[in-house]
């Protein structure tokens, strides 16, 4: 699984081949393997479930969250970036895409991507003849 | 080999930088502290490994708006609290892989472990009718001024 910088569109490689009008803002991630799978973690503060987008499309991983804009007074300090989160990362045939989970909980996004069977190591008997 | 495990030592880092905290304001006459330059941390750019969470604050005619990102937490992992003029913030966020040990990194990029964070306040607030809701990793404070801090606010005709 290799991050996709062809297509995101921040950082130093801008090119927006989504044609996105609005700067985006790269979410940090965890990706760790488990035994049966990858496990994607992305911190997207401030993105309801609802506006969280996660898509495969020819073996891109696609996760766009939509943060709302407010501000109601004057700002005395201003840390945030209130832009959606985007990032892409081009996923192996090695993964199960018909069998990816997706779950989100106060903020934070866990993509569950099971690994395909023929990406499982398999058990070869080795048989002996005495 | 479990010490070079990048969550380990943010941990630790976090640890550290309260201490550090502490100890800070022990040693500053109480004076220092309320000045409005005091806030922390003084070291930029570190929650847990960039100074701990995000801040907005922001300022209406009746009241001081503050939103941090706090991604992933549960309620009871965060604390705000206000002491005189400032506003502290003191949590610690988990690492839900913790639990499992198990699988090896690809990416560690988002950040775990405690954090304190000290922002002054520009006038009094009502302690008693401040309110708080924590919702998709942001919390959000609305703490309402004292009506001696409204009654401050002083306009002054320019003719």
């Amino acid at each position: 699984m290799t991050e996709n910088t062809v297509q995101t569109t921040t950082g130093e490689q801008n090119v927006p081949e989504t044609r996105a009008e609005e700067q985006t803002l790269r979410p940090p991630v965890d990706i760790f393997e488990m035994s049966d799978g990858l496990v994607v973690v992305a911190d997207l503060p401030g993105a309801p479930k609802d506006q969280v987008d996660i898509n495969v499309h020819e073996g891109v991983l696609t996760i766009h969250g939509k943060v709302k804009q407010e501000t109601v007074g004057t700002p005395l300090r201003n840390e945030f970036e209130l832009r959606d989160f985007y990032r892409q990362f081009r996923l192996t045939d090695e993964v199960d895409t018909e069998n990816i989970r997706a779950e989100m909980k106060y903020g934070v996004l866990t993509v569950t991507l099971p690994k395909a069977e023929k990406a499982k190591p398999k058990r070869i008997e080795v048989k002996t003849s005495s | 080999m479990a010490s070079l495990k990048p969550t380990e030592w943010r941990q630790r880092l976090g640890r550290l930088r309260e201490d550090l905290a502490n100890t800070v304001d022990q040693w500053l006459p109480e004076r220092a502290r309320s000045t409005e330059e005091m806030e922390s941390p003084p070291w930029p750019d570190s929650f847990m490994t960039q100074g701990g969470p995000k801040l907005d604050v922001e300022e209406t005619e009746h009241d001081i708006r503050v939103r941090a990102e706090l991604p992933g937490m549960n309620k009871e992992d965060f604390s705000a609290e206000i002491t005189g003029n400032r506003l502290v913030l003191r949590g610690e966020k988990k690492c839900s892989r913790e639990e499992t040990k198990e699988g090896a990194y690809y990416y560690a990029e988002c950040s775990y472990g405690s954090f304190v964070r000290t922002v002054p306040l520009p006038c009094e607030v009502n302690t008693d009718e401040a309110e708080g809701e924590y919702k998709n990793g942001v919390l959000k404070l609305r703490l309402p001024k004292t009506e001696e801090a409204k009654a401050k606010r002083v306009n002054v005709e320019v003719s």
